[in-house]
This record gives C-alpha cells, sequence and structure tokens, in this order.
C-alpha cells in the first residue's frame, strides 16, 4: 500500500514538470545511456547533461513544493521493512 | 590550474558519460578546484536525491526494452527499421484508450518487432556448421519450445560498452509481402480466419466495455548476417573457442509469420491484450550447424564454453527459441503459464499525455503458438495478469 502510494506521489509529481523533462527523468533513472536518451528525445547527445541537472532540480523543487522535505521521504524509506 | 567546468560536464561525470579523456582530465581539475568540487556535490545530492525518490516506482518504459540492453544495442535498430513497413495497425486500438496513444497506438507492431528481434537473435547468433546438406538448400527452425538463460548485469554493460552498431550483423530486414490486418467479431471468426484455435481468457477483470478482435495477415521478412561483424563481436568479447561458418553469411535468412490473432478487452481504466500465432518459421542458410550456433549464443550470453557446450547439448536446437532475460532485474521474472515457462515483465509508461500506466506483459510459448499477454491500469492497483494467462487454459 506505502509503496503504491509512493508510486502515485512520485508520479503526480513527474506529470508536473514538462513534459521533456519527465521523459528525460524516467528514461535515465531506468538506466537508459545518454546516447539512447538523447536519439529516444531527439535532443543532442552532448545536452544531456545540461538537461539532467536542470530536470532533477525541477523534480526536487516541485516535490518539496507538493511533499514537504525531502527528509520526510528518506526516513519513510529507510524505516519500511 | 585547468579551466573550470560546467554543470553539463559536471552532471554527465557523474554518471561517466564524458569520453574516457575528458572524464580523467576533469577528475583531476577536481583535486585542484575546490569550487568545481563544491559543484560536483550539490549535483551529486541532487541525483542521490530523485534517485531515491525514482530507483524504485520507475521502471523501464518498454519491457521489451528491459528484456536485454543487448537487443536494443544490437538488433533492435534493425529490426525496428523492418517494423516501420509493415502496415500500422488502424488506430481504433487506441481510441480504447485514447489518452494512452504512445504505448497502445502499435500493439501489433510492437510485438511483431519483439518476436523478430527474438528470432533474429537467434538466427544472427547461430554459428554455421560444416554440415553439408548438399541436396537441401535451406534448413527449417520452427520454435516450439523456449529456454530462457540469464544474463548478468556485467555481460550487459560489457555488451553496451562495446558500442556496436546492430548494421554490422545483419542488413536491414525487409518485408516480402503486402501485410494486412482485419478486425473481426469474435474469437471463433478469427479462429476461422487463422485456421488454428485462438484462446481467450476466462476470467478478466470486472467492467470490460470494450472487446476487439484483429487478425493478422502472414508476413514474411528477410534479412542478410553479417559474418565478419559477428566474428568481431567474437573478437571483442574474447570468445576464441567457437567458429562462425561463412555459409551464415551467404544466403539471406527468412523469418516467415503465419498469421496472427490480436484481442483486447478494455475499459476506461485498464486494457487487457492477447497477441497469439504460430513461432515464426525461420530459414537459414544451408550448411548452418544449429547446435554449434546455439553454442555461440550461450557463450556471447556469458556462459563459460563448459558450460555452453553442456547446455547446447541438451537442447533441441531446431525447435527452441533460446530468450535472454536480464539476471539481476527484479522487473523481469521467469514464471510458468499452464506449466510452461513464461517471462514476465513489469514495468512503468510514460505516455505523451503524461499519465503513467502499471504495465505487465508476459510471454510464453505453448508448442509451436507463442503467447504474449499485456495488461495495462492507469491504476495504482494490482491486475494479476498471470492468473489473467492461466485463465486461457
Amino acid at each position: 500500500m506505502e509503496r503504491a502510494e509512493e508510486r502515485a506521489q512520485v508520479r503526480a509529481v513527474l506529470a508536473r514538470l514538462p513534459e521533456r523533462q519527465s521523459k528525460l527523468l524516467v528514461l535515465r533513472y531506468a538506466g537508459f545511456s545518454y546516447t539512447e536518451i538523447a536519439t529516444t528525445l531527439g535532443i543532442a547527445a552532448g545536452s544531456v547533461g545540461t538537461l539532467l541537472a536542470r530536470a532533477e532540480r525541477a523534480f526536487i523543487a516541485q516535490y518539496q513544493q507538493t511533499h514537504g522535505t525531502l527528509e520526510d521521504v528518506h526516513l519513510a524509506r529507510r524505516s519500511m521493512p | 590550474m585547468t579551466e573550470c567546468y560546467d554543470e553539463r560536464q559536471l552532471r554527465a561525470y557523474l554518471d561517466d558519460a564524458l569520453p574516457t579523456p575528458e572524464q580523467l582530465r576533469l577528475n583531476t581539475h577536481l583535486g585542484n578546484c575546490s569550487h568545481c568540487h563544491a559543484r560536483l556535490d550539490e549535483l551529486r545530492e541532487q541525483m542521490q536525491q530523485v534517485h531515491a525518490l525514482l530507483a524504485e516506482p520507475i521502471t523501464p518504459p518498454d519491457a521489451y526494452g528491459a528484456l536485454t540492453r543487448f537487443q536494443q544495442r544490437h538488433l533492435w535498430n534493425t529490426v525496428g527499421a523492418s517494423a516501420e513497413a509493415v502496415p500500422a495497425p488502424d488506430t481504433s486500438w487506441s481510441t480504447i484508450m485514447s489518452n494512452k496513444a504512445p504505448f497502445w497506438s502499435s500493439p501489433a507492431r510492437r510485438i511483431i518487432v519483439a518476436v523478430v528481434a527474438l528470432v533474429a537473435l537467434v538466427g544472427v547468433l547461430m554459428l554455421p556448421p560444416v554440415q553439408t546438406l548438399a541436396d537441401q538448400l535451406l534448413q527449417i527452425f520452427r520454435v516450439q519450445q523456449v529456454v530462457f538463460v540469464p544474463i548478468s548485469q556485467e555481460r550487459m554493460d560489457e555488451l553496451e560498452n562495446l558500442n556496436f552498431d546492430g548494421n554490422l550483423f545483419v542488413s536491414e530486414p525487409t518485408v516480402l509481402n503486402e501485410s494486412e490486418e482485419v478486425e473481426v467479431a469474435s474469437a471463433a471468426e478469427a479462429a476461422a480466419a487463422v485456421g488454428y484455435p485462438v484462446r481467450e481468457p476466462s476470467s478478466l477483470p470486472v467492467g470490460i466495455t470494450e472487446t476487439e478482435f484483429r487478425v493478422y495477415d502472414d508476413m514474411l521478412v528477410e534479412f542478410q548476417v553479417d559474418v565478419v561483424g559477428v566474428r568481431s563481436l567474437l573478437d571483442l568479447l574474447n570468445i576464441t573457442d567457437v567458429e562462425i561458418p561463412d555459409a551464415l553469411g551467404e544466403q539471406p535468412v527468412q523469418a516467415a509469420f503465419e498469421p496472427m490473432v490480436g484481442s483486447s478487452y478494455a475499459n476506461e481504466s485498464y486494457e487487457v491484450v492477447v497477441m497469439q500465432g504460430r513461432s515464426p518459421e525461420l530459414s537459414l542458410p544451408e550448411g548452418v550447424d544449429l547446435r554449434q550456433m546455439g553454442t555461440v549464443l550461450l557463450r556471447v550470453l556469458g556462459m563459460s564454453p563448459e558450460q555452453a557446450s553442456e547446455m547446447a547439448n541438451t537442447i533441441d536446437w531446431n525447435s527452441t527459441l533460446v530468450v535472454p532475460f536480464p539476471q539481476d532485474i527484479s522487473d523481469v521474472q521467469q514464471v510458468q503459464v499452464n506449466g510452461k515457462p513464461a517471462l514476465l515483465m513489469t514495468g512503468n509508461n510514460l505516455s505523451e499525455g503524461g499519465s503513467y500506466t502499471e504495465d505487465v506483459q508476459i510471454y510464453w510459448q505453448d508448442g509451436d503458438t507463442f503467447f504474449v499477454l499485456l495488461v495495462s491500469s492507469l491504476d495504482t492497483e494490482i491486475i494479476d495478469a498471470l492468473s489473467i494467462a492461466e485463465s486461457m487454459y
């Protein structure tokens, strides 16, 4: 239950980001390489680093805005069995 | 002191994504530059925070993509090109769940691509023989059973790092015939059209509002193996105990798909799609020794010469498809459907509308028929895809 809830929260946050940013994050954290990401999204491979840093910043900001601090998340995760 | 690095370089450095010389230069620079060091720490912390949130909930967008990075690297591009030649299924499939267009707009194409990729994987890596069957031009390979071979993360990384161009192994596959699809009214009508029994799940989630049946024409795909390319791959992997015969590249490999049936059961929050069909028939060049080629495949997947040879001897290579699956990814599991080995893959998909779906795909083979069951749900509640698969028996 907790896990499903957490997934739903993360999705909601991603949905609030610009589409390219959320796709970029999903692809990267699913393990896609920079080259694969660039091909999939139709962007230059050299720009992945910049865009990724921005997307991560935006994701964290959006998450904090909706759910408070990230500390809560880490604590919640650690306390899970 | 060297010049400072920008965010692009620092972030790529964290993922080890810079060219090696640059990666090394940056590393040296970090030892001398507290400014860059501090910025790198910020980026790393940010990355770790996002990772903590995303690593678990988000899995590869395409479960077949997760099947192996290997396929993606080495075969997907070429095979994907052939899929473009396949007529796109009618969009009414996607109108069932219009907000999920990217994932569902062409279910048949995705599956055709996947099946071609699996077949191509086997076909391409199977080695040539010293077998001289003088009066037979081609020998026939038809899948009747599937063996799942785990492939380790190390080997997948290794294959990925080779940065091999898929075109080195096979020419761009061409579709030799015009293939069409038609909608039919029922499973019985589909069965009459394809000439074999069509299975339907008897247990489905409640509230199905739309049911659809489609029949896809037979399709003949042809591609040529580049023996030199396959040999270079073996060289790069330091596999020297197997050989690829010239015969493998001398004639094109043909994959013949018999008509397939797709059925879809959906309402506004989930969709269950079943694709079923006879296994494609693969015609290999004369003189290709299936067991030897199978051994090569097992070697490439990471088995030792002894393991590969032992396993190769236990497999009927004329009728067995070897499917590699990533060992260390929990989203890919080996399960059973009606006692047959099956591969279950789970993942989240991001649609263009920005909504996410929970997706489960199960692939199994029953005799000479293959099944792919796809369950896609907008809810976080888990639909038991395995029960649906079992209910087809």
